[in-house]
């Protein structure tokens, strides 16, 4: 029973100590995208930045970053580091996130500058803060993705009837398998 | 049949908007709208014929064929959307006629289409990094430093 006590006692502090600090309203509130209409991929990003419509390339960063494109991840990070003064939020604890997560699995000369850039910037408890985010995000968020279609929804029933009717209908022949008999029937699963 | 000879030289640079990167030349400096593009192909068979399009400009460019087996291409082009439209495999024409594998040129980067696999009559698009360094490095090395760094 003390043992039991004990090992919870040390989980409890354990989990305090090691928790990760939640950012503040503020910052969270950054993170939630405003919703699109409808879809808009990388290239659309992209070409709303280069017409220097920053505040809706902006957004289609943002969303696309939420759904692991590390190519938006990364013009996000810069976004967020200030490197569009004026035209965007600036926030070096979120740009260090950003870009820490955008080269992990693709990671180039130019995101490991940046990262390294916002960094330098921060110091002390931030990026403690950052860091400690980081986990949490590696957690929440993928990377790595090209988010360059929307993204269809399979129809499982359908794709079950199509493999079950070409079952059904297959024609057996050859002495092989003489006197063999087709399989049963295949069972759709509900997949309502 | 002089002014065909020109009149056709004059179509082909005209639609080339592309140049393909040999192995260990690295001195063909970038434009300030264009962007490097390396497609690593992993066939079993001999692909024929490749053809890239440009989906903002509407241009296709013809890249060449491929031997089976592993390789790196490298493309400098324009920066824009670049899709697959279509290859040669044996005696079949493969042809993507719903937008085929795509990617997005950035200007000034190494961006790395995939790897684009093809099981005769199946092709898919993979995403395999490590290899792609790999193999840059090895026939790149300049460039593979100047742009990826790590592992070159």
């Amino acid at each position: 029973m003390l043992i039991i006590k004990y090992f919870v006692a040390v989980l409890v502090v354990t989990s305090i100590i090691f928790a990760p600090q939640a950012l503040s309203n503020e910052q969270s509130s950054l993170i939630d995208c405003e919703p699109l209409s409808q879809f808009y991929a990388y290239k659309d990003g992209m070409k709303s930045h280069h017409n220097q419509n920053f505040s809706q390339a902006f957004n289609i960063f943002c969303n696309l970053a939420l759904q692991g494109d590390d190519r938006a991840q990364f013009r996000l990070a810069e976004y967020y580091s200030g490197k569009y003064a004026s035209k965007t939020p600036i926030d070096l604890q979120l740009a260090y996130i950003w870009s820490r997560l955008a080269n992990t699995r693709i990671y180039t000369v130019k995101r490991t500058e940046l990262y390294k850039q916002i960094r330098a910037q921060l110091v002390d408890k931030n990026l403690e803060v950052a860091q400690l985010a980081f986990g949490s995000f590696m957690n929440s968020f993928n990377t790595g993705n090209r988010v360059d279609e929307p993204r269809k929804k399979l129809d499982l029933k359908r794709i079950y009837k199509e493999y079950h009717d070409k079952i059904n209908n297959r024609i057996y022949t050859g002495s092989r398998i003489r006197g063999r008999v087709p399989t049963d029937s295949l069972e759709i699963p509900n997949v309502n | 049949m002089k002014f065909f000879t020109i009149i056709t030289l004059c179509f082909c640079v005209l639609s080339c908007s592309s140049t393909r990167v040999k192995p260990g030349d690295s001195s063909i400096p970038l434009a300030n709208n264009e962007g490097y593009l390396a497609i690593v192909f992993d066939t079993l068979d001999k692909i024929r014929n490749i053809r890239i399009e440009n989906t903002s400009k509407f241009t296709t460019m013809p890249v060449g064929s491929r031997d089976a087996g592993i390789s790196l291409m490298l493309l400098k082009v324009e920066e824009g959307e670049y899709c697959f439209e279509g290859f040669d495999v044996y005696y079949l024409e493969v042809k993507y006629n719903d937008r085929g594998f795509c990617t997005y040129v950035d200007a000034g980067e190494m961006n790395y289409f995939g790897d684009f696999v093809v099981r005769d009559p199946v092709s898919f698009q993979r995403i395999f990094y490590s290899r792609y360094v790999t193999l840059l490095s090895q026939q790149y090395p300049e460039l593979c430093k100047e742009y990826i760094g790590r592992g070159c």
